[in-house]
């Protein structure tokens, strides 16, 4: 097969793109956990400042800004939250996986099956609560480009976990 | 060639420790590393009442700790190999008992590295490098030098076994040396920028320490700025002292790093040892080679100089370690361009050059002088403007400056960051000084991320990373179209490729 590959413009053409695919959203449950986990940061980040503006010692009069710099950034979070979830995406194709997210900063990561080393399946506390899981895939390009999906439903993981795992095995033979 | 007799396997078919003597290695490591992770909480409240002998008993109170600590270590050590399975077994701890089993397949590379006190009692550290995300890497501290090559020659005959060389062909070494002058040259020629910031974030680190010590020093600065010469010829005077600083350290450390630097082809494997105070080995395998990369500035070209530097899988890519990457970093510092060819072409065999070449959007060039150039000198005015640092005519002739400097650096940056791809390499050059060129192949890369800020949606452009198990390489500010379609070929390529990237 590789033997046809001398003559670039023609392959080009040919390849399948991955561009025009349509690509699958998460489980609208996840959307929850979203909400909750930006709701947990915030109230960390907020703790954080008060902690630090009355021990650190700023100057009193910038305190306000502070507050309001960091009430105004997580309501702009809080605002983007349907929009970051409506672009988590994936798809599973015949010899890669593509999974893309991000509001500000959009990225789109690409795994060959046959360059994937193991992959996992994590659920949290409250993953258990709405019956989500998330399924991850490791490669030795290091954690940079591991992709982690988010809101499978459990079932959607295991089987997608079969079924990248077949694949793998396939791969192998 | 049967490295294998009766008598090695008899050996080290037991379990052995190390080397007596090696206690003594074992206890200064274990000591610096206590004192340099301590030593701060020491000298703070020294500083103001200083006390002799309490210092004495105190260093005498840890040296006695770690000594224990060493014995410990020592007597609950012990490495031996499992000839029937192949596995290198490790024994460690005293109350947490680990067993480490590492099958030999599983080993990457051997080093054998020494420190000051290595080279002195003759000793080893014999470093294993393995492959697997999970499983650590093994390293014995100190060994006598017969035990530290018998391991490194039976291991490597134990692991050529498996793959069938023809050995008669392939044992001829051809080697590389880079001798006194052109270490010498290269040291003068390397690295600037990158020792001007470290001296410079030394100086700053000094004043923050000499700060936490509670000593005063903004009196004496102060008087310096204002009662100092900042006439023409001082000012020129402080650039020339800055540089010989940089000229000296660079030459220092290179020297000291690459002191008699070889590098020797040995069956498939290139094996490379260097330094002055302390000798390292690595093994370099062309098949585990992930990234080569070498860096040249306008200097350097003229007398044809380059420095290379090889990046090899690493089991710990994962884990930010520095050590166990730079034990999967091959240097080769000063290489001449027949040198550079003669290594590319024994690590790659083969090299076309039907390329594709890809440049950057302009984009590139403006948005890195405004950030770069245009804000700082915004808030720089503003400053100016207030506080009434420096003189009109001095302000703007120093911003004029400024200006043209990043307005240059920015188009040398633009201009120097060219994407080639051919058939099975991708090159990428990037650097406005020292220019440096990253090669991959193509049927080594692991994954590919596009990125994309939202502003740049509308102007169709993209950023490309491309991930490899040694280091990515990465093309920024790139027409999305064209972006689209190189991906797609490089993961096709990927996908029928059955070539090991390992």
């Amino acid at each position: 097969m590789s033997k046809n590959f001398s003559n670039n413009k023609i392959l080009i053409e040919n390849i399948p793109s991955a561009e025009n695919i349509i690509m699958s959203g998460i489980e609208k449950k996840y959307i929850n956990i979203m909400i909750f986990n930006r709701f947990l940061w915030c109230i960390i980040s907020l703790i954080g400042c008060i902690i630090s503006i009355k021990y650190i010692g700023f100057v009193e009069q910038f305190s306000y800004i502070i507050y309001i710099s960091t009430l105004i950034l997580w309501a702009v979070i809080f605002s983007l939250t349907g929009i970051s979830f409506k672009r988590k995406k994936y798809v599973f194709r015949d010899h890669d996986l593509m999974y893309s997210s991000g509001v500000i900063f959009t990225s789109t990561v690409l795994i060959p099956y046959n360059r994937i080393q193991h992959l996992a399946i994590h659920q949290g506390f409250l993953s258990r609560v709405f019956d989500l899981a998330s399924l991850q895939f490791y490669t030795a390009g290091g954690s940079y480009t591991d992709i982690s999906i988010k809101g499978l439903t459990k079932m959607d993981a295991e089987m997608w976990k079969e079924f990248v795992s077949a694949k793998i095995e396939k791969i192998k033979k | 060639m049967s490295k294998l007799n009766k008598s090695i396997i008899q050996k080290f078919s037991v379990e052995q420790k190390q080397s007596k003597v090696g206690m003594v290695v074992i206890f200064f490591d274990k000591f610096i590393s206590i004192v340099k992770n301590y030593a701060i909480f020491l000298i703070i409240p020294m500083w103001k009442d200083f006390d002799l002998i309490l210092l004495i008993i105190l260093i005498l109170l840890i040296a006695l700790f770690t000594a224990a600590l060493t014995v410990i270590e020592f007597k609950y050590f012990t490495f031996q190999f499992d000839f029937n399975k192949n596995d290198f077994i490790v024994k460690k701890g005293f109350l947490k008992k680990t067993k480490l089993s590492v099958p030999l397949n599983k080993i990457q590379q051997i080093n054998l590295n020494q420190n000051f006190i290595h080279k002195f009692l003759n000793l080893y550290e014999i470093q294993m490098d393995t492959a697997g995300s999970d499983s650590k890497e093994v390293s014995i501290k100190a060994v006598k030098e017969d035990i530290a090559f018998e391991i490194k020659d039976f291991t490597d005959f134990l692991k050529e076994k498996n793959i069938d060389i023809d050995l008669e062909k392939s044992n001829e070494s051809k080697s590389l040396e880079i001798d006194f002058y052109t270490l010498i040259k290269t040291g003068l020629t390397s690295r600037y920028f990158q020792t001007l910031g470290f001296i410079i974030a030394l100086f700053f680190g000094a004043l923050e320490y000499l700060d936490a010590l509670g000593i005063n020093f903004i009196p004496s600065f102060s008087s310096f700025i204002k009662n100092g010469n900042f006439g023409f010829i001082a000012i020129l005077v402080y650039i020339i002292l800055i540089f010989l600083a940089v000229f000296a350290s660079n030459l220092i450390s290179t020297i000291i790093k690459f002191y008699k630097f070889s590098a020797s082809k040995t069956n498939n494997n290139l094996s490379v040892s260097y330094g002055l105070i302390s000798t390292k080995t690595i093994l370099m395998n062309p098949n585990k080679v992930q990234v080569f990369s070498f860096t040249q500035n306008w200097i350097q070209k003229k007398i044809d100089l380059c420095n290379i530097i090889i990046y090899q899988a690493s089991s710990n890519m994962n884990i930010s370690s520095d050590k166990s990457k730079e034990g999967s970093k091959v240097n080769i510092p000063g290489a001449n361009s027949s040198d550079k060819k003669t290594i590319f072409e024994f690590i790659y065999k083969s090299f076309d050059d039907n390329e594709f070449i890809i440049k950057p959007n302009i984009r590139k060039f403006s948005v890195n002088f405004f950030l770069i150039g245009v804000i700082p000198s915004i808030l720089f005015f503003g400053i100016n403007h207030f506080f009434e640092l420096l003189s009109s005519l001095n302000y703007i002739m120093i911003q004029t400056i400024y200006l043209a400097v990043i307005l240059f650096v920015s188009y040398r940056l633009y201009k120097n960051n060219i994407m080639s791809v051919s058939k099975n390499f991708i090159k990428v050059q990037s650097g406005f000084w020292d220019i440096t060129t990253k090669i991959i192949e193509i049927h080594k890369i692991q994954s590919i991320v596009i990125d994309q800020e939202i502003w740049y949606k509308k102007l169709n452009l993209a950023n490309l990373t491309l991930c490899t198990a040694g280091g990515m390489i990465r093309f920024s500010y790139m027409d999305y179209f064209i972006l689209r379609k190189i991906t797609d070929n490089f993961l096709f390529k990927v996908e029928v490729s059955n070539k090991s990237w390992m």
